[in-house]
């Protein structure tokens, strides 16, 4: 008996306990802070540079707290937004017009460019796809619904004549996570996936992939936005000064990864390791790394091409959609420079 | 009496619509958060025109029949082996009433690894979160039969599988209704809620784009296609079904 009325204490006791930390670290608003979103992805080195790097914290001052917040996919960070959890994010074009279009008084606007390409289409090795040609009956992922490389997939897959599985269609497109498709990958169970970097070359140099294709040698130029500085547009009202701030330590810190190539990769993978418990191989990221061109320039007909993309798979709502206003004017007095 | 009740809920369900348009209509929140009904229903209006609600309720239902008739063929066994033999109800029965208390959404992890993207995990997870349900009323029921009614038909020479489907079985069959009931109603949630966590087709995987989207009104649109098939199927298949066999077995 006193054993167990010992045990039931128990746990009480831990349950309460538990109870007591939720509410007591649960988060406030607070005005010197800007929280910072982004993936530990190779197309986001900038934000995981400037941090490592200081270039954010020398920019930004000893007043203004820069709290960084860590995700796998876009429509989190769109939600993370709604819910003012964030104040500014890296992320790809897909979640950036959908936040824009979806949120009240278009509250998430765009201030610069962070990365161009950085996406395969990656084809497993023991799977019969030699181009867009052999893809009925296929399983081919890609990271999360209504984001860029899924905009980018099904678009793909109806330019060349594909429905999915859920309209009827032959095509399966499973919606998981990057590590998600990893196991995938390794286990046989998909034909392909369409991923940004590092899973890319990953898939490729680890796992005996076959890259079919570059994603940016689909677009004019070859080049396209695939990672963009975006921000909530009420905190860039209330804020313009920390906003001017962190432009530039994004302009430097772009600036700074073009000119040593070789420490932004070493940087990025001591940042994983430690804040994930897990590197990636410093070849691989090496090798990302010259996959991508890291710039500011958010490379607007890219932007305008993925929002005709999206509303044509249904992603923008019914009623039509306007781009207008979606690029904030971050040029007032100071002059920016173009990396 | 049943005029008057139709009435009633007529009047019922047209004044929720209504609140809810006025609602919508007086926009205390964007339009984006919360639809009107209207738009509810034209978002179903898309789904049906581009065939993707029928081609997600038929997954679903696929997966719900599949998982559902093994929790049946399962559940019914182990709860026939519990009620009969005492070292079986003494450990597996014990771990059954632990495992029922999770909640099949919580078999998902597992599903996922074992099985990966497929329907044969979202169809585990559907058939484990109903199993619990009709083994512990297939044990109740095979436990409530009158003692006399097995040694009746042991003396007469019934005998293995001959005493359970001609004696057990028959004579547990309401309790062994109310058991599928509840699997169903289990199975059912299992079923949308793997399919929002494998997002891998289904109504669960519809949901789920409504969400990744931020289209509230298609989120909700499918929430009614998944409350309108539960209605549907508690009305038509097991309140029937519980009605015939209740009167049939003389409970009413």
């Amino acid at each position: 008996m006193n054993f167990r009325s010992a045990i039931a204490a128990g746990i009480i006791g831990v349950v309460t306990v538990s109870i007591a930390l939720a509410v007591f670290t649960s988060e406030q608003d607070d005005k010197d802070k800007i929280r910072l979103a982004f993936f530990p992805n190779v197309g986001h080195v900038v934000p995981i540079i400037g941090l490592e790097q200081e270039i954010f914290y020398e920019k930004l001052g000893n007043e203004t707290i820069v709290e960084k917040k860590i995700f796998d996919s876009g429509p989190q960070v769109i939600e993370s937004f709604f819910a003012r959890a964030i104040d500014v994010a890296y992320v790809g074009p897909g979640p950036a017009i959908n936040g824009f279009l979806k949120s009240e008084n278009h509250n998430i606007v765009i201030l610069a460019g962070a990365a161009s390409g950085g996406v395969s289409f990656v084809v497993h090795p023991d799977s019969d796809i030699q181009s867009a040609a052999d893809f009925s009956g296929k399983r081919i992922a890609a990271p999360q619904i209504a984001n860029t490389q899924d905009v980018s997939l099904r678009h793909y897959l109806s330019e060349h004549g594909f429905t999915t599985a859920e309209k009827g269609g032959s095509v399966v497109v499973l919606n998981i996570s990057n590590p998600e498709i990893y196991t995938l990958f390794i286990k046989s169970d998909i034909d392909a996936a369409w991923v940004p970097e590092p899973w890319a070359t990953i898939f490729v140099d680890e796992l005996g992939g076959k890259r079919l294709f570059y994603e940016e040698e689909l677009w004019p130029e070859n080049r396209f936005a695939s990672v963009l500085l975006v921000a909530r547009a009420d905190y860039v009202e209330s804020n313009p000064e920390i906003i001017q701030k962190l432009l530039q330590a994004h302009y430097d810190t772009i600036q700074w990864i073009n000119s040593n190539p070789e420490q932004t990769g070493k940087i990025f993978n001591e940042f994983v390791k430690r804040e994930l418990g897990k590197a990636f191989p410093d070849y691989i990221i090496s090798e990302a790394l010259t996959h991508i061109e890291i710039t500011s320039d958010p490379i607007p007909t890219s932007i305008h091409i993925f929002a005709e993309r999206a509303d044509s798979l249904g992603y923008l709502g019914r009623d039509g959609y306007s781009l207008e206003g979606i690029f904030y004017d971050t040029t007032p007095n100071e002059q920016k420079t173009e990396v | 009496m049943s005029k008057h009740l139709t009435a009633k809920k007529i009047i019922f369900y047209v004044a929720i619509l209504a609140v809810w348009q006025a609602v919508a209509d007086a926009n205390f929140w964007p339009n984006e958060i919360f639809p009107s009904p209207w738009e509810v229903m034209q978002d179903l209006g898309y789904g049906a025109a581009d065939g993707s609600l029928f081609y997600g309720i038929g997954t679903s239902m696929l997966r719900l029949i599949v998982g559902l008739a093994i929790a049946i063929a399962g559940g019914i066994t182990l709860g026939i082996f519990m009620a009969r033999m005492e070292t079986v109800n003494q450990t597996i029965g014990s771990l059954v009433l632990g495992l029922q208390s999770i909640p099949s959404i919580a078999w998902v992890p597992l599903a996922l690894i074992w099985f990966g993207v497929s329907d044969a995990g979202i169809i585990f997870v559907t058939a484990i979160g109903a199993i619990f349900a009709v083994t512990i009323n297939t044990y109740t029921g095979v436990k409530n039969i009158d003692p006399h009614y097995i040694e009746a038909a042991q003396n007469m020479g019934a005998k293995g599988s001959q005493l359970i489907t001609l004696v057990l079985m028959p004579a547990a069959f309401p309790y062994l209704i109310s058991g599928f009931k509840q699997g169903w109603a289990f199975a059912w949630r299992g079923v949308i809620g793997a399919e929002i966590l494998f997002s891998f087709l289904g109504l669960g995987f519809l949901l789920n784009v409504g969400r990744q989207t931020i289209d509230v009104s298609q989120v909700i649109a499918v929430m009614v296609v998944i409350m309108g098939i539960g209605i549907l199927v508690d009305g038509l298949v097991f309140k029937r079904l519980e009605n015939k066999v209740m009167s049939r077995w003389g409970l009413r």
